[in-house]
């Protein structure tokens, strides 16, 4: 068995554990303070994102890592349009789905089943209109639309990964003082 | 032996569990940890569609595009897995796994999952994708994926709270 391998056993296995004993959901973050004012995952999630945003940026500067290659255009919005609505009805994000099944609720085994049937119909997407997605498409330039801040506007990751990072932790920072008083 | 017990078996919080989440998916990217890349699951949920299809019908397979374009990833996979069995192990310990259904819900669990899915194949990858990979290594695609996510989870929202409340 390979390195990546066990590197994915171990890592899957603990993040699995945490987000089972924390209930970490992202469409709770959103949801619950969307609709109920309730801050918990939404919190949750800006320090998350207050730790990565930085590490990342900051490795991704020295070339630590290779960026993950997700293509921008049209069909980016209309994804993340029915992907939220799909999860706000289904009650729970790819990450709630995947651990609440662990948890043994049948629901989400029906989620997890459809959305395997939903990634097979929507590979005909391919077949019907295939130079509207990519590799065909193209944005500010850029083949597939594979479009990064930092090469899109010519400075370091860093650079706006401080930024980003600033504006997470202030929102958390927000969040919290607005809840104490 | 207690003590370990009632460590494993506690709650995490929000501030604990987002700094646990934050080293973790910190040292997720870091080569000499072995997995190189970021976290999400589409990779493995396309892998498992290809093996499948590859094995009840590969001229599918050949014939759409979207399975040699989009990567289908066996260790992304084998994540999902130990991530499900992570939960149960932590669900056991603490005395939380049940084996339960609300029949009412199957509709809307079996056509969220289905959009979740269509969503997948459109944005190349999923919102843990978007949220914890794609925007903080600054990806367009992954930002504008992130305006249509809160837009939809809004909607999806605003129908969830009706259906609750209608019971």
């Amino acid at each position: 068995m390979s390195e990546s391998f066990i590197a994915a056993a171990i890592f899957g296995f603990i993040l699995g554990y945490v987000v089972q004993r924390s209930r970490f959901c992202m469409t709770s973050a959103i949801r619950d303070y969307l609709l109920f004012k309730v801050t918990t995952n939404l919190k949750f999630a800006l320090i998350i994102l207050t730790i990565i945003t930085f590490t990342y940026t900051l490795m991704l500067t020295f070339n630590v890592f290779k960026p993950t290659p997700i293509p921008a255009g049209w069909f980016s919005f209309v994804g993340g349009l029915l992907f939220g609505i799909g999860m706000a009805i289904a009650g729970g994000c790819v990450i709630s789905t995947f651990s609440r099944i662990g948890q043994g609720n049948i629901n989400y085994v029906v989620t997890a089943v459809f959305m395997l049937l939903g990634i097979f119909v929507g590979s005909y997407l391919f077949v019907i209109m295939p130079n509207a997605l990519p590799p065909r498409t193209e944005l500010f330039g850029y083949k597939a639309g594979l479009v990064w801040l930092d090469k899109l506007f010519g400075i370091p990751p860093i650079v706006i990964g401080i930024i980003l990072t600033i504006i997470f932790l202030a929102a958390y920072i927000y969040l919290e003082k607005k809840e104490s008083i | 032996m207690k003590k370990l017990k009632e460590i494993l078996t506690a709650e995490i919080d929000y501030k604990k569990g987002g700094i646990i989440l934050g080293i973790l998916l910190t040292l997720l990217v870091i080569p000499v940890f072995g997995y190189k890349k970021a976290w999400a699951f589409a990779a493995g949920l396309r892998w498992i569609d290809k093996t499948i299809l590859s094995a009840i019908s590969p001229t599918t397979v050949e014939n759409v595009p979207f399975w040699k374009i989009m990567k289908a990833s066996f260790d992304v996979f084998i994540m999902l897995v130990f991530f499900v069995l992570g939960s149960f192990v932590a669900a056991v310990l603490s005395k939380e796994f049940v084996v339960s259904m609300d029949k009412k819900f199957l509709p809307e669990s079996a056509i969220g999952g289905f959009l979740m899915g269509i969503g997948i194949v459109l944005i190349t990858t999923c919102n843990v994708g978007c949220f914890l990979n794609g925007l903080p290594q600054l990806n367009l695609g992954a930002i504008i994926a992130i305006i249509g996510l809160i837009i939809g989870t809004y909607i999806g929202g605003k129908y969830y709270e009706k259906r609750v409340m209608s019971g």
